[in-house]
């Protein structure tokens, strides 16, 4: 009697007890559900040790920050610069200040325009609050709106039929109840404007939306992929092993590995966001991979042995595979810890434990249900015995063709690879069936950019932000930055300052110009830092101890890499022209822009980690070094293939694809490791390696290519998820599961008839 | 009876004009006017100097100072003139803020000579109730408060912050101003304001301001050292602290004007 028998006798001798026991685990896991959390946090995918984070905190720390709202107004055709639009533009400013924690408000008729009027500077807004709107305030609004920098294109629109006002919030302490309150506030806001302002169209953006849209398509992907991955699981049950006992205890099986990695995830409070939700769907399709398994094997048994022995050989025979499995395919899923991006860690984390307790579930209540079954034999599987000869057959006779056509294919991927471009954004994170994505697709077309790059400049030793030398290096680097492709705006205190110094001298625009003293710079600022309204001030671009500003670009940009280029550009531009003068690029768009960079290259620390650490317990499992080696051919080419039809088709990836490589690759061994364990055995009692393929064939084929399919179906359910890291994620892996089946099915073969020569 | 003066400098306090007026069936309104009026009344008071300083602080615990002397004298019965005079940051130093101030529910004037470049420009009326040298004090809070630019509501008496009785009274501006209303802590005893709540447009507690550590000059005059202002909803604060306040040293009204400006002070 071997280890494995001895195992599946204990199991099969205290069946119910130990169903019993994992059903309580199970359960007491799933208290935990009651705990899940979802976030909102729209910086949760960074992580916290890199320099990308670290100047986001920084910028935080030395500058006022808030939430931003950008509402975009489209009154009627033609309405544009109408008395009735000014003033319905004037009251829903004054609306905008009434959302509850408003910090400030800006938009063109708060706008404070200054302008020399014989001695005196006046700085006012375009529309005040509380006088008519005459045809003299009309039309200098008119002309203003038209021409500032400041306001086309950003809070007027370049081709002036829209309006944008800008509402910052700080919701600070009480978060979720403060937000609650404010889009409240917000909605009632809009309902009422469409009442008063018919004709006007309104659409609102902002990164409290985007972080509550992620919450909510966290939800939604739990809400309807994950009852659906499940219904499509069982549906391939009920095609594939008919038996409707085994069905029925899968069922459970796949639920208690479900449920206990919910749970788990709740009890370890890790707040799901829209990258992580649905990771428990996972271990769904995962444990109901190794439920397969068992079920085709109780099957076969039950061709020549009664139920009874049909269930001990079957758990018997499948305890050491789907061990090792479960294990590679754990440790492909704890290898996403060397990602970079917290909720990539988590998920690595709640599937490789709810991987264990699938597994704990399998060799139990799977038991338990086939125990209990009538069935008798499998001649009406749809996969036959006769079926598998034929397939068998195929990869023998065109072993040559499989494999000139995989090494063919792995050339190409190549070509493929190298067009992959990284694209992140919260916006295009998200797919045109979210609210939050159309409309700022609307605002990003009609009125501005809504990606920034931000450069936060240092005084120079000793010295303070008015140093006529450094803001001179600002201002030359605030005007080259305008001028690249995508810019819309740039926000630099240089403007200002300049501003201020031709006002002060009767608006001659000979003055136009940085100060010649850091004193008369300082000086003009202060001047009019006193002049402005209330929720207005100086903190957005200079720190109060006056020895940062910083440079906001704003940017309507339709892919990451232009914010990374730009950014890359703007430091060589720097280093070439303004040494003493230089900063880093930052900020939420910056940090997507290369979250997937700093993803992809921690990920290959841990895939290298996850492929020795997997090859070692293939080796000792198969317990040849030889087998294990030739193993990673199959094993690695369906990832590589796989990125590059990805790179010939939809050429972006994003942070979902930098773990796909490690995680398939320990899902993918699994296949591998079944057929390699039964050639292996048929080899080692004395087959030559043709009839050893023949038989591995009839004895895990329909195996394999059930799982495969179901893995495949489960994974491109993931992939039609309204949320981009899970269709990338989910479909590539599909992608990849079904090149590995392939793999395994030809190319494993024809390895095996090449390099396999041993005569034993 | 007594005069109308400057309650002090720039400081948050209030104003007011009238005589108290006869407590007949008073009204919460009349009661809160008389309260709001009793403060800051002084015998003889003519001119005075002070040192400020701000210690501004963010929501991330970074701090910043600003300091500056200030002087005022009254010009008038409901007028009165005042220079600060920025000391700090050096790169504002000589900076100088002058306010004339007007009573009758007029506007006040002001002018802002910047030393580096000669030069004095008004400064138009929006920015008072803007952030101060990027403090969380609004001018408007610091200046002196007309009594006419407000209605009144008396709402209780209770515990001062700090201890002692307190008369707490509600006023409403009439005018432009940042705030919807501010709520009045006034000790009973000696009509000084102890705190000051800002409340916003939308009606919201946005910032208190804890005035502490009074002390009587020259037998007359009471004026606070500290002055706390805590901004409820970015988590910033400033902490104005005066000293050294001298009285009738002789300021002229003709020392605080513009051409006295443009000679420097």
């Amino acid at each position: 009697m071997s280890t494995s028998d001895r195992i599946a006798e204990f199991i099969l001798r205290h069946l119910v007890k130990l169903t019993l026991l994992v059903l309580a685990l199970v359960l007491g896991l799933g208290v935990g559900v009651s705990r899940l959390s979802f976030s909102a946090d729209n910086t949760s995918f960074f992580g916290k040790d890199n320099q990308e984070s670290r100047d986001l905190a920084e910028l935080s720390q030395h500058y006022a920050s808030a939430s931003g709202f950008l509402i975009m107004i489209v009154p009627p055709e033609g309405e544009m610069f109408a008395r009735p639009t000014l003033e319905a533009l004037r009251d829903m400013t004054s609306d905008a200040w009434m959302a509850p924690y408003a910090l400030r408000v800006d938009s063109p008729a708060n706008f404070p325009h200054s302008r020399a009027e014989g001695d005196d500077i006046l700085v006012e807004p375009l529309l005040d609050e509380w006088a008519e709107i005459t045809p003299e305030v009309a039309t200098r609004f008119r002309e203003v709106a038209s021409t500032s920098p400041e306001l086309r294109n950003r809070l007027v629109a370049e081709d002036l039929t829209a309006y944008g006002i800008m509402l910052n919030v700080v919701l600070g302490g009480d978060f979720e109840a403060r937000r609650a309150e404010l889009l409240a506030y917000l909605d009632e806001m809009r309902a009422d404007w469409a009442e008063r302002y018919p004709g006007f169209e309104v659409h609102v953006t902002g990164d409290v939306i985007g972080g509550l849209t992620l919450a909510q398509a966290a939800r939604d992907d739990i809400m309807t992929l994950v009852p659906v991955a499940f219904v499509l699981v069982l549906g391939l049950f009920l095609y594939f092993l008919r038996s409707p006992m085994a069905v029925m205890a899968s069922a459970v099986v796949v639920l208690s590995g479900t449920l206990a990695t919910f749970g788990f995830a709740g009890f370890l409070g890790i707040e799901l966001t829209a990258g992580t939700a649905i990771s428990p769907m996972a271990v769904m399709v995962l444990t109901a991979a190794s439920c397969i398994h068992i079920i085709l094997s109780w099957i076969r048994e039950l061709d020549h042995l009664d139920g009874p022995g049909a269930v001990r050989h079957a758990l018997a025979g499948n305890l050491a595979p789907v061990l090792v499995t479960t294990l590679t395919t754990a440790i492909g899923f704890l290898g996403l810890n060397f990602a970079e991006a917290p909720p990539l860690q988590d998920m690595g984390n709640i599937v490789g434990f709810g991987l264990l307790i699938g597994m704990l579930a399998t060799f139990t209540i799977l038991p338990l249900g086939l125990r209990m079954s009538r069935a008798r034999g499998g001649d009406s599987l749809p996969l036959t015995v006769g079926m598998m000869r034929r397939l068998a057959e195929l990869a023998i006779r065109y072993r040559r063709g499989w494999l000139a056509g995989f090494a063919a294919l792995v050339v190409l991927s190549i070509f493929g690879i190298f067009r992959i471009g990284y694209d992140d954004s919260l916006v295009r994170y998200f797919d045109q069936r979210y609210e939050f994505r159309r409309e700022s697709d609307e605002i990003r077309a009609h009125l501005t950019g809504l990606s920034n790059l931000q450069f936060s400049f240092t005084a120079p030793e000793g010295g303070s932000v008015f140093e006529p030398d450094f803001l001179r290096d600002i201002d030359r680097f605030t005007a080259w930055i305008e001028a690249q492709d995508n810019v819309v705006g740039v926000t630099s205190m240089t403007q200002i300052v300049k501003r201020m110094n031709m006002s002060m001298n009767g608006d001659d625009p000979a003055f136009a110009r940085i100060a010649d003293s850091r004193e008369a710079n300082a000086q003009l600022m202060m001047f009019y830092e006193l002049s402005l309204p209330v929720g207005l001030d100086l903190n957005t671009m200079i720190d109060v101890d006056r020895l940062h500003t910083r440079v906001v670009v704003l940017l309507r940009s339709d892919h990451s890499h232009q914010i990374r280029d730009l950014g890359d550009r703007a430091q060589a531009w720097m280093a070439a022209n303004t040494p003493a003068t230089t900063a880093r690029p930052a900020g939420i768009s910056y940090g997507f822009s290369t979250v997937s960079e700093r993803n992809n290259s921690q990920m290959l620390a841990g895939l290298l980690v996850v492929l020795v650490l997997v090859s070692m317990i293939m080796m000792a499992t198969l317990r040849s070094l030889k087998m294990g080696l030739i193993s990673l051919a199959p094993n690695l080419m369906p990832a590589i293939i796989a990125f590059g039809i990805w790179g010939m088709t939809f050429r972006d990836v994003n942070l979902g694809s930098t773990v796909v490589t490690t995680m398939t690759f320990g899902i993918v061994v699994d296949d591998t490791v079944h057929f390699l364990m039964h050639y292996l055995d048929g080899r080692r009692r004395g087959l030559a390696p043709r009839p050893a393929l023949h038989d591995t064939f009839r004895v895990v084929g329909s195996a394999i290519i059930v799982t495969s399919i179901c893995l495949a179906v489960g994974f491109l359910t993931m992939a039609t998820s309204g949320f981009a890291i899970n269709q990338h994620l989910g479909a590539l892996t599909a992608i990849v599961i079904v090149f590995a089946l392939l793999a395994d099915l030809m190319f494993l073969p024809a390895l095996l008839l090449t390099l396999d020569r041993t005569k034993d | 009876m007594p005069r109308r003066s400057l309650s002090h400098l720039l400081a948050a306090l209030v104003l007011l004009t009238l005589l108290p007026g006869p407590a007949l069936a008073e009204t919460a309104q009349e009661k809160g006017r008389r309260l709001a009026a009793q403060v800051g009344v002084e015998p003889g008071f003519r001119d005075q100097s002070v040192s400020g300083e701000m210690i501004l602080t963010t929501a991330s615990g970074q701090t910043s100072t600003r300091r500056f002397k200030a002087r005022s004298v009254e010009t008038g019965p409901e007028e009165a003139r005042s220079v600060l005079i920025f000391d700090w940051p050096g790169d504002i130093r000589g900076t100088a803020l002058l306010t004339h101030s007007h009573g009758g529910g007029r506007d006040d004037d002001q002018w802002l000579y910047l030393p580096a470049v000669s030069k004095v420009r008004r400064i138009s009326s929006s920015g008072r109730s803007g952030a101060f040298v990027g403090s969380e004090f609004a001018y408007e809070d610091m200046v002196d408060q007309d009594v006419e630019k407000y209605t009144y509501a008396f709402v209780s008496t209770g515990a001062c912050p700090g201890g002692g009785r307190c008369d707490i009274v509600d006023r409403f501006p009439t005018g432009r101003s940042a705030y919807s209303a501010q709520r009045l802590w006034i000790d009973a005893g000696r009509h000084l304001i102890r705190q000051v709540q800002y409340f916003d447009r939308r009606q919201a507690h946005v910032k208190t301001m804890v005035v502490s550590g009074y002390r009587q000059y020259q037998g007359r005059y009471w004026r606070a050292s500290q002055m706390v202002m805590t901004n409820h909803l970015t988590g910033k604060g400033t902490t104005l602290t005066w000293t050294d306040f001298r009285f009738n040293q002789g300021l002229k009204p003709a020392d605080l004007t513009v051409n006295a400006l443009r000679r420097g002070l």
